[in-house]
């Protein structure tokens, strides 16, 4: 029996749950208003201009990271080394600039470079080689992780620029300049996935990788692919936080690991592959950065934090698999 | 058909694989615009015939010419370029891309700026669509469509790869009669566009509406290609079983036995419908049918594998209720799986811990597992049921088919059950194997089990079954005695012609 038949003559309870599952971007852009007007009564000063450029800073970082994360599970893929590549990213260009203004330049490339070289070795790992992704990034994560505490035996290193800082501490007219950098990401992304060829593939790769394969798609070059771009824009996140912190430190992004996992699904991306958007993970970014801002802003134990992020997640994932069809 | 009208042509194409010739010396061609219907029971060799043509085998001796010209077709994407395009049963589509995305996967069409051109790719799958009268919402995603739908789809891929030859394994056997209908005017748009079809399907009605020639395959040969016109159903029927029962089969045993399971009304929506038959002790109840007829289903649903809408089970004449394996084990039932490999062994586990598996609780106390008692027990279903394997602690896929199939069967024998139901329990096993697992099959049957046996192997059926029931689409059509049955009465019944 051909499994992919869709009900006909379906209930009109499911049929809601199916329309608010598809366009699920209007259902959890609905929560994060809902989170900003329950936190804004909890805490007043969660609106006021200084705490919303302050989110806006914190979001931009894990937005970064967090579209390659997106691109990597609608591949069918997951990156957890995204941490520690941004973590090294940033302890690698701080290390080289060390307040040199001479220096900014070389050290930013250098820094996204490591990503991109992590991000190969990724990528052929687990399209060449055919280990599985899970795997692989769990090694590199690790292997780089430890590179780093051993570098930096556990202190923070290097040193950036005020030229540099301005990439995240800056503001252009009211808007912090990290959110622009943020956009400038998502906006070529949107248009490589949605417009490109090999956007394209990509979902092809994820939905059903055997058809894709069938149907002429390099499979193993576009997955290469999607870990490069997941390992650059990890670094790139890794550079927007070393521009916030001032310094190298090596366990500078150890939540994005995770927090990109989250707001990626939570806005829609499929850990089973082939769906999954820029506008969707957009919004999960912001989900998550107000939760975080609020659990700081009302003083919530970090217990509490964790449960409370969990059920979120949870919660959302739950209804969009409710409203998906059932087989 | 003269030489300007043939397009396909296959000659004297044989395979063989390891243990079975699956195709010998077959010649077959096919006429532009024609449609030609490849009939013949499972295992005649119409799918290995179908990808000797579209690439996916390479054939040991024989040629395919197109258009005159001889053809090596090394894969089957070469083959598609070629223009020779296969549908299967189980479609080759992307869930989550629309339906002009799907077509045009891997060859989408760009634009100046080397973006996707999707109001051109767009336009370009509704005119592919229209040309054979197929209409469909291209932006809809594939897993938004119905099957009829998404047939379509794939016949409008196989237009955007100007095929030649369509290639239909089994288009019908999941669509309604009226998308049956309207995939039949495909067709014949098709046909209007010269595409040559070859039809391969179990529904003898449909090949009469449909084809304009048949050919018969069986083990293997071609028994004939008839035109159409020529030809009626009980004929075409005769041309793909008519063999000897040459194979020996144990003796049967004596009937009358008590009613050990009874299964009353037995229903779930698109599997099967209305499901009755009492099974005694001492029986081989065989249950014939196409694939896809829902025997396989109606087994599960006896073991808890799967559940019933409506139905009732009766076990030694009391009402029970089997909502698991579990439950279904509990109560004395045993099943040996279709796919043994996947759903009998735990493959990669030895021989004793797949015997042992049913039984584990019996076997020691509390939570420990009784290590001496299992070794015994294997070692006594080994040597009773001939089991070739250097030891117990042999992986079990290193075996043999047969020896594979006789490790599932030890499974339940371990305690031994009231009823034994097979599903293809000689299937990819070789004959000396083969009479081996009949002869096991008579002996429990003899010393009281009561066992089903699904079967698609018609000389099995006969030889082995004290009763035969024949299934077609889910329901029952046909409860013949061993002694009434005939080759030709069950499949007759199985394909639906009259007799």
């Amino acid at each position: 029996m051909n499994t992919m038949t869709s009900a006909k003559g379906v209930p009109a309870r499911t049929r809601i749950m199916q329309g608010l599952a598809r366009h699920g971007e209007i259902l959890i852009f609905l929560l994060f208003l809902v989170l900003c007007a329950v936190t804004e009564m909890l805490a007043p000063e969660f609106l006021s201009g200084r705490n919303i450029a302050n989110v806006a800073r914190q979001a931009s970082a894990l937005g970064i990271v967090s579209i390659g994360q997106t691109i990597a599970i609608i591949s069918l893929g997951i990156d957890l080394s995204v941490s520690s590549v941004a973590t090294m990213a940033g302890v690698i260009a701080a290390t080289v600039m060390v307040g040199k203004t001479g220096m900014v330049i070389p050290a930013t490339l250098l820094g996204l470079a490591t990503g991109i070289v992590v991000g190969l070795a990724n990528g052929l790992l687990i399209a060449k080689v055919k280990l599985p992704d899970f795997i692989v990034t769990l090694a590199t994560f690790s292997a780089v992780d430890g590179l780093m505490l051993v570098y930096t035996q556990g202190r923070s290193v290097g040193s950036i620029t005020p030229g540099f800082a301005f990439i995240s501490e800056g503001n252009v007219g009211p808007v912090p300049t990290s959110v622009f950098v943020w956009l400038g990401f998502a906006a070529m992304a949107f248009v490589f996935l949605r417009y490109t060829r090999l956007g394209r593939h990509v979902f092809a790769v994820g939905g059903n990788r055997e058809v894709a394969r069938l149907s002429g798609v390099n499979v193993i070059w576009t997955k290469i692919l999607v870990y490069v771009l997941s390992g650059f824009l990890a670094a790139a996140a890794g550079l927007m936080l070393l521009a916030r912190m001032a310094v190298g430190y090596p366990l500078a992004g150890q939540a994005f690991q995770l927090d990109s996992i989250a707001a990626s699904v939570v806005g829609g991306a499929s850990l089973f592959g082939g769906r999954g958007g820029i506008t969707g993970t957009i919004v999960g970014v912001l989900i998550l950065s107000v939760l975080n801002n609020s659990f700081n802003l009302i003083g919530v134990s970090t217990f509490s934090q964790f449960v409370i992020k969990g059920f979120v997640i949870i919660a959302v994932v739950a209804i969009r698999a409710r409203g998906e069809t059932r087989k | 058909m003269t030489q300007s009208e043939t397009i396909l042509e296959m000659r004297n194409i044989s395979k063989a694989f390891p243990g079975v010739q699956a195709l010998q010396d077959v010649s077959f061609e096919c006429g532009r615009g024609e449609v030609h219907a490849l009939v013949g029971e499972n295992g005649s060799g119409k799918s290995t015939l179908v990808k000797v043509l579209n690439g996916a085998y390479a054939p040991d001796t024989g040629s395919i010419l197109l258009d005159g010209h001889e053809v090596k077709v090394k894969d089957p994407k070469q083959g598609k370029g070629l223009g020779i395009s296969t549908i299967y049963q189980e479609f080759e589509l992307e869930p989550y891309l629309d339906v002009a995305e799907n077509i045009f996967l891997g060859r989408e069409p760009t634009n100046r700026l080397g973006l996707v051109d999707f109001r051109k790719m767009h336009s370009e799958a509704v005119r592919l669509l229209n040309e054979v009268g197929m209409h469909l919402d291209v932006r809809k995603w594939i897993t938004d469509l119905s099957v009829s739908q998404q047939q379509m789809v794939e016949i409008a891929k196989a237009l955007s790869f100007r095929a030649k030859v369509l290639v239909m394994d089994e288009p019908t056997s999941t669509l309604t009669d009226e998308e049956t209908d309207r995939l039949f005017s495909i067709i014949r748009s098709l046909q209007g566009q010269g595409i040559a079809v070859v039809y391969i399907s179990h529904r003898i009605k449909e090949v009469f509406e449909i084809a304009d020639r048949v050919t018969v395959l069986r083990d293997g040969k071609v028994v004939g290609t008839e035109m159409i016109r020529n030809v009626d159903e009980t004929a075409l029927v005769k041309m793909m079983i008519g063999r000897t029962l040459d194979t020996i089969f144990p003796e049967k045993g004596e009937q009358g036995g008590e009613v050990v399971l009874s299964a009353r009304h037995l229903s779930r929506k698109g599997a099967f419908d209305d499901i009755s038959f009492d099974l005694q002790k001492g029986e081989i109840l065989g249950l014939s049918g196409l694939v896809g007829s829902g025997r396989t289903e109606v087994a599960r649903t006896l073991f808890g594998a799967d559940r019933m809408d409506r139905g009732e089970i009766l076990l030694d004449g009391r009402a029970v209720k089997i909502r698991s394996p579990r439950d279904a084990v509990s109560f004395g039932l045993g099943l040996v799986p279709e796919n043994r490999r996947e759903e009998g062994l735990v493959i990669c586990l030895s021989v004793q811990k797949n015997t042992v598996l049913a039984v584990l609780e019996r076997m020691g106390r509390f939570l420990f597992r009784n290590p001496r008692r299992e070794r015994d027990i294997t070692v006594q279903l080994v040597s009773s049921l001939d089991i070739k394997c250097p030891s117990c602690d042999c992986e079990v896929g290193l075996l043999s088919g047969g020896n594979q199939q006789k490790v599932v069967l030890s499974k339940w024998l371990s305690a031994p059950p009231k009823v034994i139901m097979f599903d293809e329990p000689t299937r990819g096993i070789d004959v000396g194997a083969k009479a081996e697992i009949h002869i096991l099959m008579r002996t429990l049957a003899n010393k009281g089990a009561g066992i089903l046996m699904i079967s698609s192997e018609l000389p099995e059926v006969l030889g082995m079954s004290d009763r035969i029931l024949v299934m077609r689409e889910g329901r029952l059509v046909g409860d013949f005695s061993a002694q009434e049955a005939t080759e030709q009465k069950v499949m007759a019944a199985a394909t639906g012609v009259m007799q």
